[in-house]
């Protein structure tokens, strides 16, 4: 739904930029000028959705089997992962994740597969994970695999 | 987040091909004729470059002339914006010429700005020639300028709320 509303918006954004350089005389929208302009508007906003404001987890600290302050993520929800300690692991082949239980977003981030996840909580099919840097994310509760 | 990866990077894609494929501003006459607007040679301007776009006003009356050495069949005026052309005038040429003059207020009612003049002609010799007009006016004042600020401003909306979507999530 988001992809739809941003490429719409990236249409004619894109589009209002070009007839508006075209109105002041800047340049003349050929075909090609106004496909570039559409095509950057699209680009503008698919890149704001995903690079800007998202949270994405810390792999490189996951790994890291040094101490780690809870400042230093501050997605953690309030967690108290300092007694974090796995209960799910994420199947081999990856498992979508999103930054709410809400399937009409799309989905942030595919966690690797094997990554070691703490369920903090259930609600109906998500089930929210901590992985061990703090970081939180929903995801299909029946694709986690029992470390158990 | 890879299918939006995905769409910047096709967006990001289609621009490199497309930049790629532009070609330079070349001559803007094909064909064995001469041609003017307004009295300035077509020949001469380019007609993507601005800088040699023919200053007009809505209120004028551009004329446009072309001349053959060899006999003119059908001839047409077309505006052409964005890649979209539309006939403005057409008629049959004499004496291997024709000339014709376009009030710009009747093809250019929606806004000011850069417009594309296009004449062709046919006969035993066709030719061809574009050149860039310039209609002087106010952006903000005009239809298409109203509705290009009203698109940009769907766009800067659809970003605004789709970072204070993200802070949302972050904060809770």
């Amino acid at each position: 739904m988001s992809g739809v509303r941003n490429i719409v918006a990236g249409v004619l954004s894109g589009l209002g930029v070009v007839i508006l350089l075209q109105q002041y005389a800047v340049l003349y929208p050929t075909g090609t000028v106004t496909l570039i302009g559409v095509a950057l508007g699209i680009g503008l906003q698919f890149a704001v959705g995903s690079f800007v404001g998202h949270p994405r987890p810390n792999f490189a600290a996951v790994a890291s089997p040094g101490p780690t302050t809870v400042a230093e993520f501050p997605h953690s929800g309030g967690v108290d992962w300092t007694e974090w300690s796995p209960t799910h692991r994420v199947p081999p082949e990856g498992l979508d994740a999103w930054p709410m239980p809400d399937a009409s977003m799309s989905s942030e981030v595919r966690l690797d597969g094997g990554l070691d996840v703490r369920v903090d909580q259930i609600d109906g099919g998500w089930a929210q994970i901590v992985c061990e840097n703090g970081w939180t994310a929903w995801v299909d509760l029946h694709e986690l695999e029992d470390r158990a | 987040m890879r299918q939006r990866r995905w769409l910047g990077s096709l967006a990001l894609a289609v621009c490199a091909t497309i930049s790629l494929r532009t070609s330079p501003a070349g001559a803007s006459m094909t064909g064995p004729c001469t041609a003017t607007v307004n009295g300035h040679d077509v020949a001469s301007l380019s007609a993507s470059s601005p800088s040699d776009a023919i200053d007009v006003k809505e209120s004028d009356t551009v004329a446009v002339k072309a001349q053959s050495s060899s006999a003119i069949g059908e001839y047409r005026v077309q505006l052409e914006y964005a890649g979209i052309h539309w006939t403005v005038a057409k008629g049959q040429a004499t004496d291997n010429g024709w000339s014709r003059e376009v009030k710009v207020s009747t093809y250019a009612r929606y806004g000011s700005g850069l417009y594309r003049v296009h004449g062709v002609s046919g006969g035993s010799s066709a030719c061809d020639g574009a050149v860039l007009i310039n209609v002087d006016g106010q952006p903000l004042t005009t239809p298409l300028g109203l509705g290009a600020v009203a698109f940009i401003l769907v766009g800067a909306a659809n970003l605004a709320a789709t970072v204070r979507r993200a802070r949302k999530v972050v904060a809770s």
